[in-house]
């Protein structure tokens, strides 16, 4: 067994994969995340020498689930309960050209900001919210996922930092022969400093408490509040032909800009 | 004479109570004798009491501000930055400014939306890549401006905008905040627990965290925003952007969906329709039960909940149940040949009129103005707006 110590930077061509545990919402367990897995399935789709990264407190059955995805091995930098995970990632990614990593999940408690640490820290460009990449040579033409199905096309020069979507189309495996033969490398890193603490840990209501205005009425305009319908409708056409109608259907449509033409 | 006086006796004039008014500046109800036009009894009498205009929130002088920044969509505020301008309204002291800066045009009333200064950039164009302008527009701001707070939606753009301006500008930063007090904030820290903390500089907001139903209206000063900084994007080259294809894509990512009820039985004029229109196709129950639709598009309680812009119902009555799954759709638009159908009180506008009749109507004017656009209409070769 070696002993722990930082990771060096390792070859330049490399695909560095970063991962992490998540808490999963019902359970509350540690599990991976599905973005981070849809990362390092689309790392692997390139056929290119990649290894995955971690830092942190990830347990090995954590490890496992993601070396099951098809990845040989997994090194796991060991830093203490606060600490500032971008910090203790950067020194073993300055040569990696290209770095990839998930986004934010719906239901998961991240804030999403280690992509965006990890490309100010590296002083390097980040495209977040990725679905799919072609390698096109030394630059990569990736699809980014925008709201209402839209999709962007960027040509992005190494070394880059991507962010990987959840979304991204691609069929997650789990192979057991894998998560049994990886191999979990320990290392502890470097001057890791740690992070001021979010706050303070309090456990949460049962239900949140809406930010509201203090509005002072009389107790009669209270009682017609009550009785009042929220809503009386909009504008009712009911008089003129189909043609009128149908126009001013299509210019509501218009003046809300609702329609591309 | 007689005759008259037994004719005048015989018939019996009738005044329909509920009759129409209109409502004067003074707040008068007032009839029209023949008229058509006004308000009938509820209405009226609803309108009555909210007729007094708000008051402004503080008239000034401002010696701090607020400053909300938001992208605008379709030249409206999304749900969640009119959320963070309504918490910034709220938690402004009568010293502070509420200052909203908007990527894009925006004819929203900001004022009613409890905003005091809007800046609002015009040409910003959604469709380009562009994080490091925006975000050194921020910073140009954040300059001028010298703010107390930032808030932010936490959402798609928006959620990305603040993080990378909070990075860049090394604020502290509170994303995700899931319920905001006085001075205080909570950010979930796990499925049980929160993080309680003091406000932050910068501040992306969750869904719902603040109401938008304000007392008080802003000063709502427009102003000339100062110009997108010419920046490159070092290393990554925009090759340009698509719209989703609105009859693949998921119902509830559809921003434009025209849905069919029992009113509807031409499907497949409804259906073309749909395809000129760039809309994404939905149903009410009725409509799937029937088998004129695919589970898929049904829309309401037992179906999808949809978060449309635009929300158009052919036929559809609007069952409490159908009107649950479009309670988040911003523009409602009916079609219907019962104007005292529930689906009325909800829409924005509606039109009584023959489902079948409209439809050919309207798929008439949308070719006419396709044919006389020209080559403009294809809409794969145009940018997302």
């Amino acid at each position: 067994m070696s002993f722990p110590q930082p990771f060096e930077g390792s070859a330049a061509d490399e695909i560095a994969v970063l991962v992490g545990a998540s808490v999963h919402p019902v359970s509350g367990r540690p599990t991976r995340s599905r973005a981070d897995a849809t990362a390092v399935t689309l790392a692997l789709s390139l056929a290119r020498p990649m290894r995955l990264l971690a830092a942190g407190d990830m347990p090995e059955a954590v490890a496992r689930d993601y070396l099951a995805l098809g990845a040989p091995r997994l090194q796991l930098q060991q830093t203490g309960p606060e600490a500032d995970i971008a910090a203790a990632l950067a020194p073993a990614l300055r040569q990696t050209r290209w770095i990839l990593t998930g986004t934010r999940g719906e239901s998961e408690q991240a804030s999403g900001l280690l992509p965006l640490r990890l490309g100010a820290l590296l002083g390097r460009p980040v495209v977040t919210d990725v679905l799919a990449i072609e390698p096109d040579g030394d630059r990569w033409v990736v699809t980014q996922a925008l709201p209402k199905g839209a999709r962007r096309r960027l040509r992005v020069s190494a070394p880059a930092v991507l962010a990987i979507s959840a979304a991204a189309p691609v069929t997650l495996r789990h192979a057991l022969a894998d998560a049994m033969s990886g191999r979990i490398e320990r290392g502890t890193a470097a001057g890791a400093s740690s992070l001021p603490a979010a706050g303070q840990r309090v456990p949460r209501a049962k239900h949140r408490k809406l930010l509201e205005a203090r509005t002072v009425q009389s107790g009669h305009a209270r009682m017609l509040g009550a009785i009042d319908s929220p809503s009386t409708g909009g504008t009712v056409l009911r008089s003129g032909s189909v043609h009128t109608k149908a126009q001013a259907l299509l210019d509501y449509l218009r003046a809300h800009s609702l329609v591309q033409f | 004479m007689k005759n008259m006086a037994a004719s005048e006796h015989s018939a019996v004039r009738r005044i329909d109570p509920r009759r129409p008014a209109i409502l004067t500046p003074a707040g008068l109800r007032r009839i029209v004798l023949g008229s058509s036009e006004g308000e009938r009894l509820a209405a009226g009498r609803g309108a009555s009491h909210q007729a007094a205009a708000k008051a402004v929130r503080s008239a000034g002088p401002f010696q701090t501000c607020i400053v909300v920044a938001t992208h605008a969509e379709r030249g409206a505020l999304t749900d969640g930055a009119r959320q963070a301008l309504a918490a910034a309204a709220i938690l402004a002291s009568p010293h502070t400014e509420v200052v909203v800066a908007v990527l894009g045009p925006c004819q929203d009333d900001l004022a009613a939306l409890g905003a005091d200064r809007a800046l609002v950039l015009d040409g910003y164009d959604a469709g380009r890549y562009a994080p490091a302008a925006s975000v050194a527009w921020l910073h140009q701001l954040h300059a001028a401006l010298k703010p107390a707070h930032w808030l932010l939606a936490d959402e798609a753009a928006d959620g990305q905008l603040g993080r990378r301006f909070a990075i860049v500008s090394g604020l502290d930063l509170a994303c995700g905040v899931a319920e905001l007090g006085a001075d205080s904030l909570r950010v979930p820290a796990s499925t049980h627990d929160d993080w309680l903390r003091p406000h932050a500089p910068v501040m992306l907001l969750a869904r719902n965290v603040a109401s938008t139903r304000l007392p008080f209206v802003g000063l709502g000063q427009r102003e000339a925003a100062p110009p997108l900084p010419a920046l490159q994007e070092p290393g990554v080259e925009d090759l340009g952007s698509q719209p989703g294809d609105p009859q693949t894509l998921a119902l509830e990512e559809a921003d434009f969906i025209l849905a069919a009820g029992n009113g509807v039985a031409d499907v497949p004029l409804f259906q073309t329709l749909a395809r000129e229109m760039g809309a994404a196709v939905g149903a009410s129950r009725v409509a799937v039960d029937d088998g004129r639709f695919t589970r898929a598009q049904q829309v309401g309680a037992t179906g999808k909940t949809v978060t449309a812009s635009g929300y158009m119902a052919l036929g559809i009555s609007g069952a409490v149940q159908h009107l649950q799954g479009i309670k988040d759709c911003r523009h409602v638009i009916a079609v219907n040949t019962d104007a005292s159908a529930p689906i009325v009180r909800r829409a924005d506008l509606t039109v009584v009129e023959d489902s079948a009749v409209l439809m050919q109507e309207l798929l008439a004017l949308v070719r006419a103005i396709k044919d006389a656009s020209g080559g403009d209409a294809q809409p794969s070769a145009k940018v997302f707006p």
